[in-house]
């Protein structure tokens, strides 16, 4: 880092936060031992602690499922037996085979598919407007450094402010409708992507700047050839924490305004008394995040094959 | 040719942070020559390329190539970075990265794929095309980085300690290559190093910088015959004096007379 | 050249100051003459957050909110270090754990509001047990992460100094896995955050959550602005403090990676 010109260097990340998330949900494990160790390409940010690096999973090899289905087994047993047992009420909390039996009644009749497909409207809605703005808004933060000293209170400041305060304002000026959960999951969801963006922008290696330069490739081409590609790892894992985010919005939203969606039947099972049915939505709701999460980090790792910490698990 | 002319280099000035990297430098390098700079650490040997190449600005003084004052990075200039890791585009296949400075020059489709190939042949790296850079060794991929700078056809070639990251028998053969790619492609190559068997092996002249904030030592001609040759060439007696001198100039606390 | 790099630092500085002023002062200015009942003038919203925060519903709402919090978080944190290093020591256990620990982190954390409900009531300690339970995943899965991912040359250092095990886990084990643990607890930090908010939301009749739906609900609309604003800086005070604690805390980290840097 000590090549980097003193000139210009206003790489104090804006203030304290770092790269890491906002409202952030998703887990970032973006740890310390993948940044420094498997991926030395990605430069350092000054909060290194929580700069992002792609997913780098340990590799798993098909033969060892054996554990991990080992532990879903024990905890169906476990979910099992707490309410046999009596350690809970079952009228409440219904054994893991009777929230599993619900699920997949909910699955054939069919009345899964449209509280789940209205939850995934307002995720992919959500995350979508939030690309839109959040990744130009980041790179015009990122490039130019009075507009990145301009904003940088305001981000500051913006940033932690938990997305779930503006439910009430939602409903007020949009109703509670599609509109409202759209805007609330896409309001979580910038955050992360704009930062990642801003940071990643930031953080491109003045080499490989010097390189494009002394070939005298222009400003256009500079941005869309060197930046946005070394930007990638980190718009990568925004769009990643981003999803989890909007998902969330996107559920709380249903479950606190009434509308249409997972949230939203998994309340009315509750006060309907479909106790089992309630239990198999959440568990459904869980395998949504879940599942997008799985998608998340492989279409990352598709887009990211030539980075260090990717290439070494697929070479 | 590169006229070097009182060139100058405050970092931070009018701060209390002022720090003086390059002091006052001048110095001229003809066509076709090959002209080693070296120094010891921290002698702003890197400050003073990234001026050359119209990277960094400088305070004060001038670059002139072919008469022409250096602004900005010339088109007539190329430039191989210590480090390949970081100025290779990892996203890139190498032929990607070979191609990727070529868009000025408005080259046909056919041409650009002809001069790909033969550069990437100079260099031995044909059949390498399609791969990233990442999957090569380091020597390869430094290789691949000469080669995009040949395939940019400059009239001058700056080398920033382009071999400090390799090991010793790659470092050998490719310092051969610089040698033979200069006799073949006809260009002027600045080679800056630390290694002083490196800059005798390969120079016409050596340029010894004096520590920061840097002035020039002396100026050191390299007469040994060519074609240069690895066993051969540092095996001769004046190899071994050469040698010895310029590692006592960078010693040296003044500036000497320049030898006979 | 130079001075024209300086003027330059001199204006962002100046932009960074300025900007945030200029932002308030023209919302305040355009919302001085507003209408529109949605977006009240500024300066109500400031007096209200006055009446209402300063301090009179302290007691009554602020504290509540916080006091459930922390506690939820205290528990989920404590709770999912030692769980952790136990976990984290043996690669068997974490393989067999790893799943099942993933499934519930993926949960979109509010839905379990409604179970949560059903099983403890709407009371405080639903809350709790909530927060403790959303907050706990993130913070294991780091711990294990982390404590899985120790150096092996810094673990065979401390046993071949023959240190005691109760010394290894205090300065080295969880030493070397704080980077990672100080980034779960502040992903479980918002996610407390949050269900806070939803979990006063959907089922109470005091706290923050409560109160600026509820004015939201009875058009008191600038106290539900005054609402916004104070989660809005309840979510950056809190921010603050953490990163104060983690940078205390982290400090040989930060050493440590500008020295390899």
């Amino acid at each position: 880092m000590t090549s980097r010109q003193p000139e210009l260097d206003p790489r104090g990340s804006p203030g304290a936060g770092g790269p890491s998330d906002p409202s952030g949900v998703d887990g970032v494990r973006n740890t310390p031992r993948e940044l420094a160790g498997e991926a030395p390409a990605l430069p350092e940010t000054a909060d290194s602690a929580l700069a992002p690096a792609p997913p780098s999973r340990p590799r798993r090899s098909p033969r060892g499922m054996a554990l991990p289905l080992l532990g879903v087994a024990l905890a169906f047993l476990l979910f099992e037996l707490i309410p046999r047992v009596g350690l809970v009420d079952e009228a409440f909390f219904p054994p893991a085979s009777a929230m599993i039996a619900a699920l997949v009644e909910q699955i054939a009749d069919g009345s899964l598919w449209q509280p789940l497909g209205d939850t995934l409207q307002g995720w992919a809605l959500g995350l979508g407007l939030a690309l839109l703005i959040g990744v130009p808004l980041g790179i015009a933060i990122g490039s130019v450094y009075l507009v990145f000293m301009g904003s940088r209170s305001i981000l500051e400041f913006l940033r932690p402010v938990p997305s779930v305060a503006l439910i009430p304002l939602a409903v007020l000026v949009f109703g509670a409708g599609l509109e409202s959960k759209v805007f609330l999951a896409a309001f979580a969801a910038t955050w992360p992507i704009l930062l990642q963006t801003l940071y990643g922008v930031r953080d491109v290696d003045p080499t490989a700047m010097d390189t494009a330069r002394s070939f005298g490739i222009g400003r256009a081409q500079r941005l869309w050839r060197v930046t946005l590609p070394s930007a990638l790892p980190y718009i990568a894992t925004g769009v990643r924490i981003s999803s989890s985010v909007a998902l969330i919005l996107a559920v709380t939203a249903e479950l606190v305004l009434g509308i249409d969606g997972l949230g939203q039947v998994i309340n009315v099972a509750r006060q309907s008394g479909a106790v089992e049915n309630m239990y198999g939505l959440i568990i459904a709701t869980g395998l949504l995040g879940w599942g997008l999460n799985g998608i998340m980090t492989l279409l990352e790792r598709r887009l990211l094959r030539w980075h260090p910490s990717v290439r070494g698990a697929t070479r | 040719m590169l006229r070097v002319e009182h060139l100058k280099k405050v970092y931070g000035q009018g701060t209390k942070k002022a720090f003086e990297a390059v002091s006052d430098l001048t110095f001229t390098i003809d066509e076709r020559e090959l002209v080693c700079i070296v120094g010891p650490s921290g002698a702003g040997k890197t400050t003073l390329l990234k001026m050359i190449a119209g990277l960094l600005p400088q305070t004060s003084g001038a670059v002139h190539l072919d008469g022409e004052k250096v602004v900005g990075p010339p088109e007539k200039m190329a430039l191989v970075f210590q480090d390949y890791s970081r100025s290779l585009y990892p996203w890139m296949t190498v032929e990607q990265n070979v191609a990727f400075p070529l868009k000025r020059k408005k080259l046909g489709k056919s041409e650009m794929a002809t001069l790909i190939r033969d550069t990437l042949q100079s260099v031995g790296l044909s059949g390498h095309g399609q791969k990233y850079p990442w999957q090569l060794s380091g020597g390869m991929q430094q290789r691949v980085a000469i080669a995009r700078a040949l395939a940019y056809q400059p009239e001058i070639l700056l080398m920033d300690e382009p071999f400090a990251s390799v090991d010793a028998q790659t470092r050998a053969d490719l310092e051969d290559l610089v040698l033979d790619l200069r006799d073949r492609y006809g260009i002027t190559v600045v080679f800056v190093t630390h290694d002083i068997d490196e800059s005798v092996y390969l120079s016409d002249r050596v340029i010894v910088l004096t520590p920061s904030p840097t002035r020039v030592q002396e100026i050191v001609d390299i007469p040994l015959p060519r074609p240069r040759d690895q066993v051969e060439t540092k095996e001769l007696p004046d190899f071994a004096h050469l040698r010895a001198y310029v590692w006592r100039s960078i010693k040296r606390p003044e500036p000497a007379e320049v030898p006979a | 050249m130079r001075d024209s790099t300086r003027q330059l630092r001199v204006l962002g500085v100046g932009l960074e100051i300025l900007v945030p002023i200029l932002v308030l002062v023209v919302w305040g200015l355009f919302s001085a003459q507003s209408s529109s009942f949605y977006f009240p003038p500024l300066l109500d919203i400031f007096r209200a957050f006055g009446d209402t925060w300063l301090f009179e519903r302290v007691d009554s709402d602020v504290l509540p909110s916080l006091g459930r919090m922390f506690a939820g978080y205290a528990i989920a944190v404590v709770a999912a270090v030692v769980l952790g290093v136990a976990l984290g020591s043996s690669k068997t256990l974490g393989r067999i754990v790893d799943p099942v620990v993933q499934f519930l982190r993926a949960i979109p954390a509010p839905v379990l509001i409604p179970a949560g409900i059903l099983v403890l009531g709407v009371g405080s300690t639903m809350k709790v047990a909530l927060i403790a339970f959303v907050c706990l995943w993130p913070v294991l899965l780091n711990t294990i992460d982390g404590v899985a991912g120790v150096d092996p040359a810094l673990r065979e250092t401390a046993r071949s100094f023959q240190i005691t095990p109760a010394d290894r886990l205090f300065h080295v084990i969880l030493p070397s896995a704080a980077p990672q643990i100080f980034a779960g607890a502040r992903v479980a930090l918002s996610l407390a955050v949050i269900m806070m908010v939803v979990s006063e939301m959907v089922a109470s009749t005091n706290g923050i959550g409560y109160f600026v739906l509820q004015s939201q609900r009875t058009f008191a609309i600038t106290a539900m602005w005054a609402g916004i604003f104070l989660l809005a800086i309840l979510g950056y005070v809190l921010n603050v403090l953490f990163l104060l604690v983690e940078r205390k805390a982290l400090r040989w980290h930060r050493g440590a990676r500008a020295g390899a840097g």
